[in-house]
């Protein structure tokens, strides 16, 4: 029922890629530096405008949706580099994806009854933090964590808004092998208990391939292969791409 | 008494300070909106007094009206004052009138400002709302009808109907509250949601989009929020003045301002009363001291270039200011949440992290 | 209408002068610079100083005021801007800027104060006295030739100096790539501290002609920044050679704006209407500028790409 297809003309960083991401999938993006993986996350999540093509979402057309109507559909993403809000608190990050119309400053003012939500939500997040190793360190600014804490508190920012399709862009990358695992299986564990779909770019092909469900090889911004992991390493155009490309 | 006078003069002063300060907190240390068209904003509010409070007055008290604007306004706003003291109610529709029409038009025009800000660059749009911030005072200044030009408004005073120490107390009450009103509003937006919603924007405008923020909507909010105040405080200070000038309302306005909220503190809270303080302090210290020690030139100069290297030094040496910004100002709810978490069954929090409980062990 | 022509002429050549110093700030340091204006204030006060102390023609005041402007920038940058280099963000090094401006002009307020009292010379609503020349049956002012003959050396120097020396090769790689250059063992403080003398050095320059025009006090180089910014602006960010062409464009079409408005009989107040317009208009439809827009044109600089 969920369909994600979208193909771009014109555009060098992507030639006309088609893309479909079903339901309940855990869909990895894979290809060499520069292939264009991060332009089309970018452009699902609406940070960038394709110049040519559509997105749909559940059979409706979203291309021209602004980043936070799309946000509100269900797509979140996280960033390849870590945008976080680095000057606030690592539970401030965490706390930001709230749901919409929270932040009328009308309401705040004349009602107190957010702060109940909020306990809530800083539940929640306090299990979030405790999973990924980050609970210990709530109040300290996001500036003052590592590179791989970065990714891991970009993951659970993205983790807090339940999303239902959750655009991950190299969650794995600088994070300790004995944790990426775990993140993939708690990965797993949500598509399989709440129905979350995945799309993955990831380098990481030793432990990403082995979740993924369904794989997509791009290479000068073209599909060169898709299909069931196992399918796709064992495609001679992937095997050139990676090797001799 | 001239002691009495200088103080309740003094207070009303910083409440002005602290709203406009607070404001100019709100959109540039929260949300890292440079809104330095401050000064027009504020002027709206003076403007709106200006022009409407003599006319009103004089048109309650059956007061005729002869002759130009600019040229008997100040007259005529002794006559509105001398019916206020006899009929008080005229005073209150002279204070409430101008104060609705400003908060309207400074509303708007902040909603108004607050698209540009989605094309331009932070310092390309500073310049540009320092531009029309002058355009308003230049074209103020040379249309006379408004609010008399060069020669300025004369404002009757709203409480003539006080003897002359409690008028003076009752404008410094009134403006206080005000203020601490303002003051407190924003405290509980800043510690809020809504705040930290700003200073997520500010730190990452694109995380912010994605993440679901309706930035154009929170930045027309917040414009609206501070340009509202800012307004009010223009209405407190014509009243305080008892006239209103264009001139009064230049970029070195707003440059104060943001030179409060620097030395404060951007995104503290206590940013603001803090820094209007320090500032009113250096001030105030400078003319009081300047018959003491007699110069060659006017000391009024030397206040300035004191303030100038003050603000050069805080931001090398300080960038945080006086009160620099801590990061996890709203979770106010901080002291129990800890106990929260202590107290919460640990089998509970394992239920959720039970596929990680290995990877527990590096950080335990 | 000579009048108009001359006057739009001269107070271009001006603003190009103070074009490229606040383009050359922007560059290097990335400063919006409200000081910029000063620096042509402080060559006003020290040109009228030296004129009066020396009894000579302000003219050959030139190279004290050039001198002098440009130690008061260096200044500047050595103490404020070069410390702050890419530590802070944009909106705060411009309100350090707003900080040194004030410090700058209200400082110049208290030396004319002083120097009404020593010297004994009006230092506020002063102007200087020019020579006239006769050219074909019209009465042109010294200060039209003397402004275009200064403008046009000091372009060309300026240009040489970048293009044709090592200096301005190093100048050039500092500003696109400031630690690149480092790592290739350019000297980037020293190559920015001689950008910054010149900014102020030019900037001084148009100052001295400024008496000649119009009456002058410690505020008027602060009362042209909006136009200069508008230059800078119009001619595209940062582009040296655009902000040359965007003063030319802001300074004819601000002078016949106030020439239109004193012929319908309006205040020639409304004058920075014209440059707040320019600005916004540039920045909305074309954020690069004249640059941006005649892309094939000669482009000094890139910035901000």
């Amino acid at each position: 029922m969920e369909k994600l297809s979208k193909s771009f003309g014109g555009v060098r960083a992507l030639d006309n890629v088609t893309v479909e991401v079903d339901k309940h999938s855990l869909t990895l993006l894979i290809g060499p530096n520069g292939s264009g993986k991060t332009t089309l996350l970018n452009i699902a999540s609406g940070v960038l405008e394709p110049d040519a093509g559509r997105l749909l979402f559940r059979g409706e057309n979203i291309t021209k949706l602004p980043p936070h109507r799309r946000y509100e559909l269900g797509i979140t993403r996280t960033f390849q580099i870590p945008r976080l809000f680095y000057s606030l608190s690592v539970l401030e990050n965490v706390l930001i994806p709230w749901e919409s119309g929270v932040e009328n400053p009308i309401t705040i003012l004349t009602r107190g009854n957010w702060k109940k939500a909020e306990q809530a939500r800083i539940e929640k997040a306090f299990k979030l933090l405790e999973l990924l190793c980050l609970d210990r360190m709530w109040d300290s600014p996001a500036y003052e964590l590592s590179g791989g804490q970065m990714k891991l508190l970009e993951l659970a920012r993205a983790l807090m808004g339940d999303p239902s399709l959750l655009l991950l862009d190299e969650p794995l990358a600088g994070v300790n092998p004995s944790l990426a695992e775990g993140i993939m299986k708690h990965l797993v564990h949500l598509r399989n208990e709440l129905g979350v779909t995945f799309l993955m770019v990831e380098h990481r092909l030793d432990v990403a391939l082995r979740y993924a469900t369904h794989v997509y090889v791009l290479h000068h911004g073209r599909v060169i292969s898709e299909g069931p992991p196992d399918k796709v390493t064992k495609d001679p155009a992937v095997i050139e791409a990676y090797l001799g490309g | 008494m001239e002691v009495l006078m200088f103080a309740l003069s003094i207070g009303t002063l910083y409440s002005i300070y602290l709203i406009l300060a607070t404001s100019m907190e709100l959109e540039y240390g929260e949300l890292g909106l440079p809104n330095f068209a401050k000064a027009a904003f504020f002027a709206v509010g003076a403007f709106a007094v200006g022009a409407l409070a003599v006319r009103l007055g004089a048109l309650l008290a059956g007061i005729a009206w002869e002759g130009e604007f600019k040229l008997r306004s100040y007259y005529y706003a002794t006559l509105v004052s001398s019916s206020i003291a006899r009929n008080p109610l005229i005073g209150l529709v002279i204070f409430i009138v101008p104060t609705v029409v400003a908060l309207v038009t400074a509303v708007a025009l902040g909603v108004l400002a607050s698209y540009p800000a989605l094309r331009l660059p932070g310092d390309y749009l500073a310049i540009s709302l320092i531009a029309f911030s002058e355009l308003v005072r230049i074209v103020t200044r040379n249309y006379e009808p408004l609010v008399g030009g060069t020669f300025g408004a004369g404002v009757p005073d709203f409480l003539a109907w006080l003897g002359s120490p409690w008028r003076e107390l009752a404008k410094l009450c009134m403006s206080s509250s005000v203020a601490v009103c303002v003051w407190a509003g924003y405290y509980r937006l800043s510690t809020s949601p809504f705040g930290r919603t700003l200073r997520a924007i500010r730190d990452d405008e694109v995380a912010a989009k994605a993440f679901g923020k309706d930035v154009t909507r929170l930045r027309a909010w917040t414009m609206a929020i501070g340009s509202g105040m800012a307004a009010l405080a223009g209405v407190l200070y014509a009243f305080y003045m008892g006239s209103v000038s264009p001139d009064d309302f230049t970029v070195s306005k707003t440059f104060l301002v943001v030179l409060m909220v620097v030395l404060g503190g951007r995104g503290n809270p206590l940013g603001p009363p803090v820094g209007a303080a320090v500032y009113l302090l250096v001030d105030r210290a400078i003319t009081l001291t300047k018959h003491l020690i007699p110069m060659p030139f006017d000391v009024n100069y030397a206040s300035y270039i004191v303030l100038g290297m003050t603000l050069v030094i805080i931001i090398m040496k300080r960038p945080g200011g006086i009160v620099p910004e801590k990061p996890p100002i709203t979770v106010k709810i901080a002291p129990p949440l800890d106990s929260l978490r202590e107290a919460a069954p640990p089998a509970k929090s394992r239920n959720v992290g039970n596929q990680l409980a290995y990877s527990h062990k590096p950080s335990e | 209408m000579i009048d108009v022509f001359v006057g739009a002429l001269v107070y271009s050549n001006l603003l190009a002068l103070l074009a490229v110093g606040l383009s050359m700030a922007l560059l290097t340091c990335r400063v919006s610079n409200f000081a910029h204006g000063d620096f042509a204030t402080v060559g006003v006060y020290a040109a009228h100083t030296a004129s009066v102390l020396l009894g000579i023609s302000p003219y050959a005041c030139i190279p004290i005021a050039f001198i002098a402007g440009g130690s008061v920038s260096l200044i500047a940058f050595l103490l404020v801007f070069e410390p702050l280099r890419g530590k802070a963000e944009l909106v705060t090094l411009m309100v350090v800027s707003m900080a040194v401006d004030m410090v700058i002009r209200y400082t110049l307020h208290v030396y004319a104060d002083l120097a009404q009292r020593s010297l004994g010379v009006y230092t506020r609503q002063f102007m200087f006295r020019d020579f006239h020349f006769q050219v074909a049956g019209y009465t042109l002012p010294g200060v039209l030739i003397a402004s275009v003959c200064t403008v046009l050396a000091l372009l060309i120097t300026l240009y040489f100096l970048l293009y044709r020396t090592s200096l301005g090769v190093a100048m050039r790689a500092a500003i696109e790539n400031p630690s690149l250059a480092e790592a290739l063992g350019v000297n980037v403080k020293k190559v920015f501290a001689v950008s910054w003398f010149l900014s102020g050095a030019l900037a001084a320059t148009a100052g001295v002609f400024l008496p000649f025009r119009i009456q002058v006090t410690p505020d008027t180089g602060w009362s042209l920044l909006l136009s200069m910014f508008a230059s800078v602006t119009v001619g595209g960010l940062g582009s040296l050679g655009g902000s040359i062409v965007g003063a030319y464009v802001i300074g004819f079409s601000e002078t016949l704006f106030s020439y239109v408005l004193s012929s319908i009989g309006l205040s020639t107040a409304y004058r920075p209407a014209v440059s707040f317009a320019a600005i916004i208009a540039t920045l909305l439809l074309s954020p690069r500028g004249l640059t941006g827009f005649l892309s094939n044109g000669k482009r000094w600089f890139k910035w901000r790409s």
